[in-house]
């Protein structure tokens, strides 16, 4: 079954080269460019994991996690955090609010994430 | 009209401009109406002074009756004071009001019943006049003195209790109102008591200290440091009783020495004041330095986050598309195009470490390092680190060799990360300082010192006595210009030995100097 995979990141370039490449490998992306559409998104696939960035344009991923929790159609999808934004404080949260990992962006190549989200969905 | 009449007038006047002073603010909140009307009372004690002297023979009694009355009247103004302070609003209950009103009201009830406070008044010509009392003056006595500790007492805890501006504000009124129930007890209640009347007069001047003083405390924007207001009581209340020395004089000679012994002092006091000042202006513009400082490494914080942040976005895209490309992603390499490819990730590998040394730095330096401690077996750490570094050392076809310890190592408390990451930064100085043969890890605990030491020994280039003393400075090669690698931006072994430091343990090296190898040990403490 081909697995579906949300990522939410507002920079572009890293938008299109993430989806690239999980997409060479048979997942099925989406992306979304901000919280609002993250959501929407979220709640309308209803994907396998969420790849969610922290800084975003119209919020913060920690938010999102709230919003997450609270909504019970998509509370249980399993995210992974990802994030250049490397600050002890947010990371706590981040795991706390039921974020699976906490993965700074420049330690993985694409191919290494994709092994990670791989083993997640195992 | 004699001088004491006339500095009383000057104290009665005093009083009342610090009526008008608190005047607007008495309209506003209720503790500063109360200390007004205190101070009120204190005008209208001064004013029965000023009456009583003056008096003639046929109103002595009465004069000396009201004097006492109006006396009764301050300390029960400035309980109430005591009790409300700082509330905008009356806040005594019914019961509290009236049982503060109880005694003082039967005071003054006792004084002007005749001969039960005052008895009478003995008037001598060119003498202060003397009051004989009644049965009922030790009451009396006991009132004033009972009243005013009270208020003290009130005041005090208040003080502990509160911090900030309010703080100070208590201690002021606590500081006036000790000198002058200390010297108004003295003159006015003490000396009396033993038939002294000569000082009664002084009471009231002494007074305007802690109405002076207060009234500043309530109406002033802006506080000074108690310690100047101090300072300057005490050299001006000294000055008085050197002033009054010198009025008392009775021989030139005697108005001269003490008048210079005044004037030696007002020098002497100038100066002390002077000084007081200055220490305390030094103070606020060290505390002001401080708080701009706090401020700036705040920002400085904030500024190496987001600064990195922003940093790492195309450090990430570089990563990831040379990566794809390195894989095939967009159609396979020949042996031309992937040695140059190799090298931009890996120089990009380069950049991203130093953004994340850069960033561990500024959190080390401000403090806001965050530590993640677990029970570990250092042997494993070992392992991971050597896995992940095993490649480079075998480019270079160098051996590298963990020489397991044959004794349990027990598990150490520490940040797994941190020390993973301490090393990782001295096998790979190892491996790039070494051009050939083998670098050998061992671990080992250290019974006396009670730690586990890591050992990373290599066959490489080995380190001078000056290249080792400067070995875990930041910017530092160990050297600059004489080693022949020039990779690395000297970070590394800096933050090592910071988070050793983080884990109260310690990193060094040894070597017999150039061509002979180098040791780099690595201590933890097991607790």
């Amino acid at each position: 079954m081909t697995k579906r995979i949300l990522i939410i990141e507002d920079e572009p370039i890293l938008a299109d080269m993430y989806a690239t490449r999980f997409a060479r490998e048979g997942f099925n992306v989406s992306t979304a460019g901000s919280l609002t559409k993250g959501v929407t998104l979220a709640k309308k696939e209803k994907p396998h994991l969420i790849l969610l960035d922290i800084l975003l344009p119209d919020g913060n991923g920690i938010s999102f996690l709230k919003t997450k929790q609270s909504e019970k159609s998509i509370a249980s999808i399993p995210v992974v955090a990802f994030s250049n934004f490397d600050d002890p404080e947010t990371r706590k949260q981040a795991l706390a609010l039921g974020a699976l990992e906490y993965l700074i962006k420049t330690a993985y190549t694409p191919k290494e994430l994709l092994e990670k989200v791989r083993s997640y969905l195992k | 009209m004699d001088a004491i009449n006339l500095t009383l007038i000057v104290a009665l006047l005093a009083n009342l401009f610090l009526v008008s002073l608190l005047w607007t603010r008495a309209k506003r909140d209720t503790s500063s109406a109360m200390y007004m009307i205190m101070v009120a009372t204190v005008a209208l004690w001064t004013a029965s002074m000023i009456f009583y002297r003056s008096a003639p023979p046929e109103l002595t009694v009465k004069a000396a009756q009201m004097l006492y009355i109006s006396a009764t009247l301050i300390p029960f103004f400035l309980l109430y004071f005591a009790v409300l302070f700082p509330s905008l609003t009356f806040t005594l209950s019914r019961l509290q009001t009236i049982l503060i009103a109880l005694l003082p009201l039967s005071i003054i009830g006792f004084t002007l019943s005749h001969n039960l406070v005052i008895k009478e008044v003995l008037d001598s010509p060119g003498e202060e006049k003397k009051i004989v009392f009644g049965i009922l003056y030790p009451m009396y006595a006991l009132y004033i003195s009972g009243y005013f500790i009270l208020a003290l007492w009130y005041l005090l805890k208040k003080y502990r209790k509160s911090s900030g501006i309010l703080k100070t504000q208590i201690s002021y009124i606590l500081l006036g109102l000790l000198i002058s129930i200390v010297l108004g007890s003295f003159f006015n209640l003490s000396l009396p008591s033993i038939g002294d009347f000569r000082f009664n007069w002084l009471g009231n001047v002494t007074t305007l200290i802690m109405v002076s003083i207060t009234t500043y405390a309530i109406v002033a924007k802006r506080l000074f440091d108690i310690r100047i207001v101090l300072t300057q009581s005490l050299v001006g209340i000294i000055a008085i009783l050197l002033f009054i020395n010198v009025i008392l004089s009775e021989t030139p000679f005697e108005y001269f020495w003490k008048g210079g012994l005044l004037l030696a002092f007002l020098i002497a006091g100038y100066l002390l004041i002077k000084s007081v000042m200055n220490e305390i202006k030094q103070r606020e513009e060290l505390q002001q330095t401080y708080a701009k400082l706090k401020e700036l490494d705040e920002a400085k914080s904030e500024f190496v986050s987001i600064a990195s942040h922003q940093l790492r976005t195309p450090l990430t895209a570089i990563k990831g598309y040379i990566s794809m490309i390195l894989e095939g992603s967009y159609g396979n390499l020949n042996e031309t195009q992937h040695k140059p490819m190799k090298s931009v990730y890996e120089s990009n590998e380069r950049l991203i470490n130093l953004v994340n040394d850069l960033l561990n730095i500024s959190r080390i330096e401000s403090g806001k390092i965050d530590m993640k401690w677990a029970q570990k077996n250092i042997e494993d750490v070992i392992k991971s680190v050597i896995e992940e570094i095993g490649i480079k050392a075998k480019e270079k076809k160098i051996k590298l060799v963990f020489e397991k310890s044959e004794e349990l190592i027990p598990q150490v408390t520490l940040d797994e990360a941190k020390i993973r990451n301490v090393l990782l930064n001295v096998v790979d100085n190892a491996i790039r300082y070494t051009k050939k043969g083998k670098i050998t890890i061992r671990a080992y605990q250290k019974q006396k010192e009670s730690s586990i030491v890591i050992e990373v020994k290599d066959t490489g280039d080995g380190m001078t006595q000056e290249e080792l003393s400067h070995l875990f400075e930041s910017f530092s090669r160990g050297g600059a210009g004489t080693r022949t690698s020039t990779e690395g931006a000297g970070l590394g072994l800096y933050i090592a030995k910071q988070f050793m430091k983080l884990h109260k343990g310690q990193i060094w090296a040894e070597s017999q100097g150039r061509g002979e190898g180098s040791t780099f040990f690595i201590e933890l403490p097991m607790q």
